[in-house]
């Protein structure tokens, strides 16, 4: 009977272990299903900035210690597309090399800048080193990110030739960075605007 | 108190304060880093203090094992220094991005704040804990079996903490994610 006891003791101990580790399996699980399924939607609109208003100008220092003022209207009439990551989120880390070829496509007529909030320069250093941006000025500014509200990353915003922002929000695909280009070449404030526009024009045209 | 009941307490807390200490000796950087965003000791102090902090975690551990009134006083007095810290920090307006708290764990993901807050509460139960094991116990002499329950139970225990850890963290990240 004792140790009929003793054999029931152990069993339930050793069960108790098992269902605790499958528990912590499937927690795990959770976390990484969540951090490989980017959060759905193009385009988070800002709350504090409007497309269209002068961007904040925020003067900075690059990783290559190099000062420049973000959001100053450009002398040679290009654009800038700053996209804000952080060496903590593998959306950000995933989208760097489509970020890379965008800007090499678009070359002509925007230049690119890198901005993260903080944390070791290493870190940001060996980033822009591995995914081959060294040209692509990186900057570390805990007010820049303030000054353009974002809340979520990975984070774009498009300043255009004048100083003013052209389109921003957060993107989580390439599609989403192009749509950035795409907002500011149709001159409206998001795809979602231009898909409304030609939704009723499209309905106009076919009502006439 | 029955024996088994504190032994089981010492183990949790001999096994918590050992596996926090040698995860900081072994991730010295880590922690310096962690200490600096506390924004409360000089660069010359934190270097002495990245070791003298695990260490001191070390000698509580030891000493919950083999001198345990001494070392669940210790015990309690440093799970006091740990969530006042913490509360300080919160009031003095400091978001820590990792507060060292778990293991690092949280450092992955800067959208730890809201849980952060959580951490003193757990503290509070860790000093309880602690004190209890200050109570006298009855003397009794253990046998296989008691050493098997709470090993048992010292490592079920481990586990959870882990899983609630791990359930934190996701929860988390769902709500900056704009999910929960």
């Amino acid at each position: 009977m004792f140790s009929a006891l003793i054999l029931s003791q152990i069993l339930l101990w050793a069960a108790v272990i098992v269902l605790t580790v499958l528990c912590l399996a499937l927690a795990r699980q959770v976390g990484v299903l969540h951090e490989r399924i980017a959060p759905a939607g193009a385009l988070s609109m800002n709350e504090t900035l409007k497309v269209g208003a002068k961007a904040p100008i925020v003067p900075v220092k690059t990783l290559d210690n190099k000062s420049i003022q973000i959001g100053q209207a450009s002398e040679s009439g290009r654009s800038t597309l700053m996209f804000f990551l952080s060496p903590d989120c593998p959306i950000c880390k995933n989208l760097l090399p489509t970020l890379r070829s965008a800007l090499a496509r678009e070359s002509d007529w925007v230049d690119g800048i890198l901005a993260s909030d903080g944390g070791l320069e290493s870190i940001h250093l060996d980033i822009q080193k591995r995914e081959k941006m060294e040209k692509t000025p990186y900057v570390l500014s805990e007010a820049l990110g303030r000054a353009y509200s974002v809340a979520k990353l990975p984070y774009a915003v498009l300043i255009d030739e004048n100083g003013l922002i052209a389109s921003m929000g957060m993107v989580n695909t390439r599609e989403h960075i192009e749509s950035l280009f795409e907002a500011k070449e149709h001159g409206v404030a998001s795809i979602q605007d231009y898909l409304k526009i030609g939704g009723k024009k499209l309905k106009k045209n076919e009502a006439k | 108190m029955d024996p088994v009941l504190s032994l089981t307490i010492c183990l949790i807390l001999s096994g918590f304060w050992m596996y926090s200490a040698l995860h900081k000796l072994s991730r010295l950087d880590w922690f310096r880093s962690v200490l600096r965003e506390y924004n409360l000791f000089s660069e010359a102090l934190i270097r002495p203090l990245s070791v003298l902090v695990p260490i001191t975690e070390l000698l509580i551990a030891l000493g919950l094992l083999f001198i345990r009134p001494a070392g669940a006083a210790a015990s309690a007095l440093l799970f006091a220094v740990y969530a006042t810290l913490l509360v300080f920090t919160k009031f003095r307006g400091i978001t820590l991005k990792d507060c060292g708290c778990n293991w690092g764990r949280h450092s992955e993901s800067n959208r730890f704040q809201s849980s952060v807050s959580l951490n003193p509460l757990r503290n509070v139960i860790f000093i309880a804990l602690s004190l209890v094991l200050l109570v006298p116990s009855t003397y009794r002499d253990l046998t296989f079996l008691d050493w098997g329950n709470s090993a048992a139970a010292a490592i079920a225990c481990g586990l959870f903490a882990l899983v609630a850890n791990e359930l934190t963290r996701n929860f988390s990240n769902m709500k900056a994610s704009g999910y929960v």
